[in-house]
């Protein structure tokens, strides 16, 4: 999906003259969205079965709620017993889950932007980068990779707490 | 729902909360998005503050708007670009890539590693790092490196001690590694024992198994409902048993 999101936003500033750098930089953004998306959505299956089919808005809701409650409960048990390492590495997985949660926040924006509202146009004026609604490709591209390093550190906190 | 847009907009001006992009309308979920440009004071505080936009959504829901606001942060945007071709540049054997994250005035950095930090590395980079958040005057909260390697703390060990006492560190290493830690060694699980029986954690009994002591019962304390750990205990037993 990354790859694919890659190949319309490179299409996107070659087909600019052409007229069609509007719809393949619009679905660039939807696909980096959905790589995104179903990075986490993966992960939240991993947490609970329960959350294997999480519609789009409920995904920052469960990253600020359940997730950080639950490791805000792991750190203080983590701290009864004196395991400062666990206690950090909870600490760093509630950051990286609020972190997500603004990150997902962000890509729904840009999403919704890019397929509800065409009369909303891709500001192509940047050389070599686009935008969309306040939002760069540029950073739309780090996504899947941000939320992967997000991921990774809720899941290893995950772990120590969940056995 | 051109008229709520507008209302998001006047509100919004009217009470100095700052828009970014269009304001639109979340089809699925039934509610405008907005984004709000934030930035921060010379003491690092978030300008408009958190509370001033729960006002203005509180005003919007009372006059039949209901919109979600986004904090747009463009300055963080450009700190974390910034930080990362600091990193790649200074540390292009040692560091992947790096994000960031900044609340409450502190940023969280997160760096994926192309190999394992030692000591000494973790401190320069973290040197680094600090040197160029300076410049923006926001403080480091955590520096996480990314890894796969999960071993597992102390928590771990006595939640799964107290599972399947009493058990040998062979049957302690093949339980933690089936819950997917990392476990490097028998003697580095060995070493891992011995320290925590000697801060009166666990116990080692005659034939080399391992109990939980009272102290540390007590401190794992225990939990009502389905995933009761005194419960899971009792199911264990009664395997153990049949």
């Amino acid at each position: 999906m990354k790859k694919v999101a890659s190949f319309l936003e490179k299409e996107a500033l070659s087909r600019l003259s052409e007229g069609d750098g509007d719809a393949f930089g619009r679905t660039a953004f939807n696909r980096y969205y959905y790589a995104t998306f179903l990075l986490v959505r993966d992960a939240l299956r991993s947490f609970r079965s329960e959350w294997t089919e999480t519609p789009h808005a409920s995904v920052p809701e469960i990253l600020r709620g359940t997730i950080v409650k639950e490791l805000k409960k792991g750190r203080r048990h983590a701290e009864k017993n004196e395991d400062k390492p666990t206690s950090s590495m909870c600490y760093d997985a509630i950051k990286a889950s609020e972190a997500l949660a603004d990150l997902m926040d962000k890509g729904r924006r840009v999403r919704v932007t890019a397929d509800y509202n065409p009369e909303i146009p891709i500001d192509f004026t940047k050389v070599g980068d686009f935008k969309l609604n306040a939002v760069n490709v540029t950073e739309a591209r780090d996504w899947p990779c941000k939320s992967e390093s997000f991921i990774l550190t809720i899941k290893l906190a995950w772990k120590q707490i969940n056995v | 729902m051109s008229s709520q847009i507008q209302e998001v907009k006047r509100l919004c001006l009217q009470n100095g909360v700052p828009l970014v992009g269009d304001v639109v309308f979340d089809v699925e979920n039934g509610t405008l998005l907005a984004y709000v440009a934030v930035k921060k004071d010379l003491d690092g505080r978030q300008i408009p503050s958190n509370r001033k936009i729960e006002e203005v959504k509180k005003s919007l829901l009372d006059a039949g708007v209901l919109v979600d606001f986004l904090v747009h942060d463009e300055l963080g945007q450009d700190i974390e670009s910034g930080l990362r071709a600091t990193l790649l540049m200074s540390f292009p054997n040692e560091v992947r890539n790096a994000f960031l994250s900044i609340s409450g005035g502190a940023a969280q950095v997160w760096i994926d590693p192309k190999r394992t930090f030692d000591e000494e590395l973790l401190k320069a980079v973290e040197r680094r790092v600090r040197q160029y958040l300076k410049v923006f005057n926001v403080d480091l909260d955590s520096l996480v490196r990314t890894t796969t390697e999960n071993l597992p703390g102390v928590t771990a060990c006595l939640s799964l001690i107290r599972h399947l006492a009493p058990v040998l560190s062979s049957e302690l290493e093949r339980a933690l590694t089936s819950h997917g830690f990392t476990v490097p060694s028998e003697d580095w699980l060995k070493r891992r024992l011995d320290s925590m029986r000697k801060e009166g954690r666990i116990v080692r009994m005659a034939n080399g198994t391992y109990a939980l002591t009272l102290l540390s019962l007590q401190r794992l304390g225990t939990a009502k409902g389905k995933r009761s750990p005194d419960v899971n205990r009792m199911l264990a037993l009664a395997r153990f048993c049949r």
